[in-house]
């Protein structure tokens, strides 16, 4: 009962905080937003690749058709003669392609300042002008792509620090403390059940705006057994590291210590 | 007024704390003014010791055949702007070294960014990276605190009462506040220009002084915001809150989001789409190399009617050069017509961004920095057109030797002395003047005083009929 209580006051305290509504409202925007720049990498990323391989089979289909009928080459390039080893590989194209993994959604990374597809002909060398990665603003790529790990990285510790900055000073400005000590009730379980709850609360930030995301993105399937335990992994990580700032909070602000 | 300020300065130098955040601050700033001149030094020396050093390969040919250097090429390297220290810009992004061989036009590979995760993700440690991102930061924490004290303390009260009026008192703390952002700017540049004594022209001190000019009125903007806020919300954490979300949203959410919001209104092609539709233009016209389509025939005829002979082998001259030549010019087309609609759309994004600055400040500040420093995508793309501009006058020396140079057509395997290659000149790259490149910046610059004229505003009207009780 007594945690359950503590729940529910910390539930009000937080709801009715409009700063702390929208601070956890822009969070769930701003991640959101980053699995969507993600998965819209990777979409391209997609598309770029289906188009290089249709492209391929083209070819390859219309020297197949050369053999059948019996011709050389195209018409209009007498020179050239299929048949002969040099202009059978030079006509038929031939890449080299980083499939991008779904985990990219999560994270872009280094993804867009690298080539991700490169053509493999006689005279290619990895010291070819063609490793250029994809073409893209300098300025956009300088400000950096929001992305979801970007989100849990840098912006869970901002919200985390907005949601408990005042957990437990506004109890001790307006005399609330002293009061519940007075009641019989030990402050430090106090403070300790508090934390306990903004765990719950901190899976939920972290959580909501990727089930939203899936739920808004049904076409997309990328919760693969990799990217799902990867996701655990950052959820555990966050955890502990929440949890030891909320410890470390509450240690140096016990008052009876 | 100018007890308040030494009042306010008087309490900066008291809070203990704060001295220390300054005190370490400094030292950061100086030391990141430091690494950015040792980088640029390193920079500078990498620079001329590969430039030296490809040149020197380039004279030290002795006999080759003039298309067959045109192969070979030589490689330009971007050289380091001096004000790149403070603010580093695309530099890390579009990497420095470029390839120029005849045939292609190339572009550049294996930039910095793409070798280190933490340079792409936040670029390096530059002065810039602090004086927009962290110095705001302290000017925020500062600002509400010089009127949360007060409140407080009731002194704000106790102050009105002896007869200073509260529009006074706010505007001349922003100016204290502002004035010790100021002194942080203006120290790191100092140590940075000191240590580059070697930089002493006007163009650099010009764009110093926008630099300057730019960076303190984002700081007034947010000193007088902070301060406006702290008065006018009667909760002062709210206040605090509400002037870091801001910076959060100024200086995160909005550049990314709205950067790649015009990145979707101006679509670039993707590379393969953009190569393909270029081999295409130009496959359409004669190739050097395999000559013996309709444009090269009519060319042909040309020549041949030009000197007044029936067939090639009676030319004084070698037309391979001149095919090439030809076949290089309708390339150069090819390219201003592809590489120019390039430049158009990357112009476009900019403009939209740059009309962001109207709701973030900070996207102006961000825009006006890397401009006046020299090293936005403004001033690299003027860079890779002084580059493409000398790759056409050295394929052209190449392609004449190779025509006039006394060889008969057919005759690959004619050389050109060594006194030839020692006589096509160097890639020197002529830094583009801030007069020149200034109207790209005025925008931002628009929009900066836009801000300061409102934020002045509000502090001058917004804060006369406060309620104090």
């Amino acid at each position: 009962m007594k945690y359950l209580s503590v729940l529910l006051f910390e539930w009000k305290h937080f709801v009715r905080n409009p700063f702390k509504v929208i601070a956890w409202v822009l969070f769930v925007i701003a991640a959101v937003y980053g699995l969507h720049n993600g998965a819209s990498l990777f979409n391209k990323q997609q598309k770029e690749i289906e188009a290089i391989y249709k492209k391929v089979k083209e070819q390859h289909e219309k020297n197949l058709d050369y053999y059948q009928q019996g011709v050389k080459g195209p018409p209009d390039r007498p020179w050239v003669d299929n048949t002969t080893p040099f202009w059978a590989i030079w006509n038929l194209p031939t890449y080299h392609i980083k499939q991008p993994e779904t985990t990219m959604v999560y994270s872009i990374g280094q993804a867009e300042q690298f080539g991700f597809y490169k053509q493999i002909s006689v005279w290619a060398s990895p010291y070819d002008a063609d490793m250029a990665e994809e073409i893209a603003n300098p300025e956009r790529l300088q400000v950096g792509t929001l992305d979801f790990s970007f989100v849990i990285l840098y912006l869970t510790p901002i919200l985390l620090l907005l949601f408990v900055y005042n957990i437990k000073s506004t109890e001790s400005e307006q005399g609330f403390l002293n009061l519940i000590s007075t009641m019989g009730r030990k402050h430090t379980g106090m403070v300790d059940s508090t934390h306990r709850i903004l765990h719950v609360n901190h899976f939920t930030n972290t959580h909501t705006p990727y089930s939203i995301w899936r739920h808004t993105n049904k076409r997309y399937h990328f919760c693969t057994r990799k990217s799902f335990s990867n996701l655990c992994c950052l959820f555990i990580v966050q955890f502990r590291l929440g949890y030891s700032i909320h410890h470390y909070h509450s240690i140096w602000h016990n008052p009876y210590k | 007024m100018w007890q308040i300020i030494t009042n306010e300065w008087r309490y900066l130098n008291r809070t203990k704390s704060l001295l220390v955040i300054s005190f370490s601050f400094i030292v950061i700033l100086l030391v990141a003014a430091w690494l950015g001149y040792k980088q640029n030094k390193v920079q500078e020396k990498n620079y001329s010791e590969a430039k030296q050093y490809v040149r020197a390969e380039w004279e030290a040919i002795k006999e080759m055949n003039p298309h067959g250097a045109a192969h070979y090429g030589t490689y330009v390297f971007k050289p380091t702007q001096v004000l790149s220290g403070l603010d580093d810009g695309v530099n890390a992004i579009t990497g420095n070294v470029l390839r120029v061989e005849g045939h292609v036009q190339n572009e550049m590979v294996h930039s910095e960014a793409s070798q280190m995760q933490s340079v792409s993700k936040f670029g390096k440690l530059k002065g810039a990276l602090l004086l927009q991102y962290i110095v705001p930061l302290l000017l925020i924490f500062l600002s509400y605190q010089a009127i949360n004290s007060e409140k407080q303390s009731g002194r704000l009260k106790m102050l009105i009462f002896q007869g200073s009026r509260l529009r006074t008192l706010v505007l001349v703390k922003t100016i204290a506040i502002w004035l010790y952002g100021f002194s942080l700017l203006v120290i790191t540049i100092l140590v940075y220009h000191i240590s580059h004594s070697s930089i002493f022209h006007s163009d650099v001190w010009l764009r110093t002084f926008l630099l300057l000019f730019s960076y303190s009125v984002y700081y007034f903007i947010l000193c007088g915001l902070t301060l406006f806020l702290s008065l006018r919300i009667q909760q002062a954490a709210v206040a605090l809150t509400c002037m870091l979300t801001l910076w959060v949203m100024w200086s995160i959410f909005i550049p990314n989001i709205l950067q790649s919001a015009v990145s979707t209104w101006h679509p670039l092609p993707s590379r393969n789409v953009f190569v393909q539709a270029m081999k295409e233009d130009r496959s359409k016209g004669i190739d050097g190399h395999n000559p013996s389509e309709e444009r090269e025939e009519a060319f042909r005829k040309e020549v041949l009617a030009k000197y007044g002979v029936d067939s090639v082998e009676k030319l004084p001259i070698n037309i391979d050069g001149l095919l090439m030549q030809a076949d290089e010019e309708y390339g150069n087309m090819v390219w201003d017509k592809h590489f120019g609609d390039l430049r158009n759309t990357l112009a476009k994004q900019k403009e939209s961004y740059q009309l962001g600055g109207i709701i973030n400040p900070f996207i102006s500040l961000q825009n006006a920095s890397m401009g006046f420093a020299g090293s936005d995508n403004y001033h690299h793309q003027h860079y890779l057109l002084q580059v493409e501009t000398y790759r056409r006058m050295f394929i052209k020396m190449l392609n004449d030797k190779h025509a006039f140079g006394g060889s008969k057509s057919g005759d690959w395997d004619w050389k050109a002395d060594n006194a030839f290659f020692k006589s096509v000149p160097d890639f020197e790259y002529q830094e583009s003047p801030i007069q020149t490149s200034l109207p790209q910046y005025l925008t931002d610059i628009a929009w900066l005083l836009f801000w300061f004229t409102l934020v002045f505003i509000l502090l001058l009207f917004g804060t006369h009929k406060l309620t104090l009780l």
